[in-house]
């Protein structure tokens, strides 16, 4: 009786398991074709009528979102905005199914890559811009060179040119903070190349201090530092070349071998806070803000912890140029904001992705401590910010923007973290450390072409 | 031997017709009785392990049509060798997880059979605390201990041995075993409850008459102690072993399977195929592999433990 019942449960569970294809039931057909040619109006959607507006974000535009939406609501009165904010990685893990599932949102963030934004685009989950950008003449307001991260071909197969499928008003990169106390007391200006910020560096460890505070247990601050070593030595181009899948793109290099052999060296010196693969991104910044430490290499989103720790006495550079003088590093625009393609309320969408990106949302967001990606002059809260725009401005200006490498493959997260954790360790040398990162690209340039 | 089978046999038989009451057709109430669990259980046990074996033969990411591959994605998995050392840092982790927190909750039973230990009942539930805190807070508060500036290492530092203080998390070298000193601390405190409750049907005679013989310790706890508690040990290596192999949330916490890949386990490996790279397939074999060798394990244990009970 007993092996019955459970020789009854097994075939139940099979058949009902094996009864579809996993995914079958999912629906990614589009809902809408009509093109944008003029800024939505109200009228336009207020002939929804009552609607709600389903928008996902990440945690770091909660307070951006906190102020843009009462005020979206106002202009559009029949809309109500239902906000869902998700920490990053958990974005990162249900946008792509929830944009495919029943009850998309209608607005939300991705990330920039083939990992999220490629499988979008491949999908048809997410609604082409083009026509939204000159509608609104954002080619006017931004540097139209950078919406190259946000373009594929319509079919997702190629990164880097082509329809825009997504925008974000603010630029998120990686410089240098630095303690301007610190440099005062060791007698060391201000960086501005390459060499002088190695000098300075050797001259605040010779004093005894930590020159340069890290923390990678969680294994990707140390590939930002890694991106501003590239940044000094490889051509912004090369770098953004190999991570959008240009053809003949090779990331074995003699300038980034010249890169990870500078890292390596700097590691071995003992500039790099002791332990650093034992400490989080989050304790690093923290021991830096309180004091810790002369410079912090990481990303501007950190400016609010340091800004809050060190007051007046916290600055920041774009990362020191080596020979070219152009000044390249890893950042790139925000994550990216997207329409799917299955929303039924389509002006509703566009009227609010172009409240977010409008001129005049950039003050709020630098009144927030971000850095506005749109082409104005802006008032800074604060030292550090104006510090940072400037960083920015010298960035945008170079085309220094070089993207983040794990957006090279859906796979290339893990090889580069760890094989990046290895080379520093001194288990591989720079040639094995490069040749991982080249298989991992290679191998799926190969399966991309083959489907 | 037959004959002796076949006496228990017909015995059960003849035991099963002298119950008159018994109604000889088929009885529905036992089974509605057992309804509910029975539903429970095949909706959240049965069917997800046979869902799991029908993804790993497909190819899908969650959003585009899903591809019938048959076995490849077992290929795939398999030809990789970042799991077998995904496998070689788990089966690391049973030693750390099983073998030694079940060797010091013996030696905490021993010594709690031979010395009476006022408050005993608060020792054992100071000891026990580290089951029930959560594993996330648990891993949290052990990088903090084992960071650069933290205890260890300023108690390596008072002793005047700063050179072999490190980041106990952050080495190549260490951290597999630091993680596994955490699984240690978690699991021991299982293992002296349950030894300790086996314990209690010790007699007290036979302890008293084992004394007087003059048996000593070691004599104490191979021929009255161990046959005792035989029972609590294998199900203290099923549970142990089972949390050493799906291993997550304290891995997760802790390293992420940092540095590089030096405490990779197969859950992180299934997480990272499942939800970040969403290789649905490659990460349904993956678990339905890893589920194949705890079935397996826990399988010899139970019946070895059957095998010794006969």
């Amino acid at each position: 009786m007993k092996a019955k019942v459970v020789i009854a449960l097994i075939a139940l569970s099979m058949t009902v398991a094996g009864c579809s294809s996993p995914g079958s039931d999912s629906e990614n057909s589009a809902n809408t074709t009509e093109t944008v040619n003029q800024p939505v109006t109200v009228e336009e959607v207020a002939a929804l009528g009552d609607i709600t507006l389903d928008v996902w974000a990440d945690a770091g535009e909660e307070k951006t979102m906190k102020i843009l939406i009462p005020k979206f609501e106002a202009m559009y009165p029949n809309v109500k905005v239902n906000l869902t904010i998700k920490g990053f990685d958990d974005l990162m893990s249900t946008v792509v199914p929830a944009l495919a599932g029943e009850g998309a949102p209608d607005v939300a963030q991705g990330n920039q890559g083939y990992g999220v934004d490629g499988a979008l685009v491949k999908a048809g989950l997410i609604r082409k811009l083009t026509d939204v950008a000159a509608a609104y003449k954002w080619d006017s307001v931004f540097n139209s060179g950078d919406f190259g991260q946000f373009s594929w071909s319509e079919d997702g197969s190629q990164y880097g040119s082509g329809e825009l499928f997504g925008m974000s008003p603010v630029a998120e990169f990686v410089g240098v903070f630095y303690n301007k106390k610190k440099l005062t007391k060791l007698g060391i200006s201000v960086p501005t190349s390459f060499d002088e910020f190695a000098a300075a560096v050797a001259a605040a460890k010779k004093a005894g201090e930590t020159p340069i505070v890290l923390g990678n247990s969680d294994q990707w601050p140390a590939t930002h530092v890694f991106g501003l070593m590239q940044g000094a030595f490889t051509p912004a181009s090369e770098t953004k070349d190999f991570i959008t899948g240009a053809a003949g793109s090779s990331f074995v290099s003699k300038t980034n071998e010249t890169a990870l052999n500078t890292l390596r060296d700097w590691i071995k010196k003992g500039y790099f806070t002791k332990g650093y693969d034992g400490v989080s991104a989050d304790d690093a910044t923290a021991k830096f803000a309180a004091g810790d430490g002369v410079f912090y290499m990481g990303g501007t989103w950190f400016a609010g912890t340091i800004g809050e720790g060190l007051g007046d006495d916290a600055g920041f550079i774009a990362n020191p140029a080596a020979g070219s003088g152009k000044r390249a590093g890893t950042g790139s625009y925000g994550l990216g904001w997207h329409i799917s393609s299955k929303t039924d309320a389509l002006s509703a969408s566009v009227a609010f992705l172009a409240m977010v990106m409008d001129v005049e949302t950039a003050q709020t967001l630098a009144s927030l401590d971000r850095i506005p990606s749109a082409k104005t002059s802006l008032e800074a809260s604060s030292s550090l910010l104006k510090d940072m725009q400037d960083a920015g401005a010298s960035m945008f200006a170079d085309s220094g923007l070089t993207f983040y490498l794990d957006w090279a493959t859906d796979t290339m997260y893990d090889v580069y973290t760890s094989k990046l954790q290895e080379f520093m360790a001194g288990r591989i040398d720079a040639s094995a450390m490069m040749q991982a990162v080249q298989d991992n690209w290679s191998k799926f340039q190969e399966s991309r072409s083959k489907a | 031997m037959r004959g002796a089978t076949s006496n228990k046999s017909e015995m059960r038989i003849k035991s099963h017709k002298d119950m008159k009451w018994r109604p000889r057709q088929f009885d529905l109430l036992p089974i509605i009785f057992v309804s509910p669990a029975l539903i429970f259980f095949s909706l959240f046990v049965i069917y997800p392990i046979f869902q799991t074996l029908w993804l790993s033969f497909w190819k899908w990411d969650r959003i585009s049509p899903s591809i019938w591959v048959g076995i490849e994605n077992y290929r795939v998995v398999l030809s990789n060798p970042e799991i077998y050392s995904a496998f070689s840092h788990s089966f690391v982790f049973v030693i750390f997880y099983s073998v030694i927190p079940i060797f010091i909750g013996l030696m905490i039973t021993l010594l709690l059979l031979r010395v009476k230990v006022r408050g005993e009942g608060f020792f054992r539930a100071i000891l026990f605390m580290p089951q029930i805190i959560s594993t996330v807070v648990v891993a949290i508060s052990w990088r903090w201990i084992y960071a650069s500036d933290g205890p260890i290492n300023d108690f390596f530092i008072f002793l005047g041995a700063e050179k072999i203080t490190t980041a106990w998390l952050g080495n190549f070298d260490t951290a597999l075993i630091a993680v596994g000193i955490i699984g240690t601390w978690i699991n021991y405190g299982l293992a002296m409850i349950l030894f300790l409750s086996g314990a209690q049907r010790i007699s007290q005679d036979l302890l008293d008459a084992d004394r007087i013989d003059g048996a000593n310790m070691w004599q104490e706890f191979r021929y009255i102690l161990l046959p005792s508690i035989r029972g609590e040990i294998v199900i203290v290596l099923i549970v142990t072993m089972t949390l050493a192999l799906r291993n997550f949330d304290i891995v997760w916490n802790a390293t992420q399977g940092g540095p590089g890949n030096s405490t990779d386990v197969p859950s992180i490996f299934i997480y990272k195929s499942a939800f970040v790279n969403r290789y649905v397939g490659e990460a349904a074999a993956t678990s339905f592999i890893l589920a194949l060798v705890i079935f397996s394990i826990t399988s010899a244990l139970l019946l070895s433990r059957r095998e010794s009970d006969d």
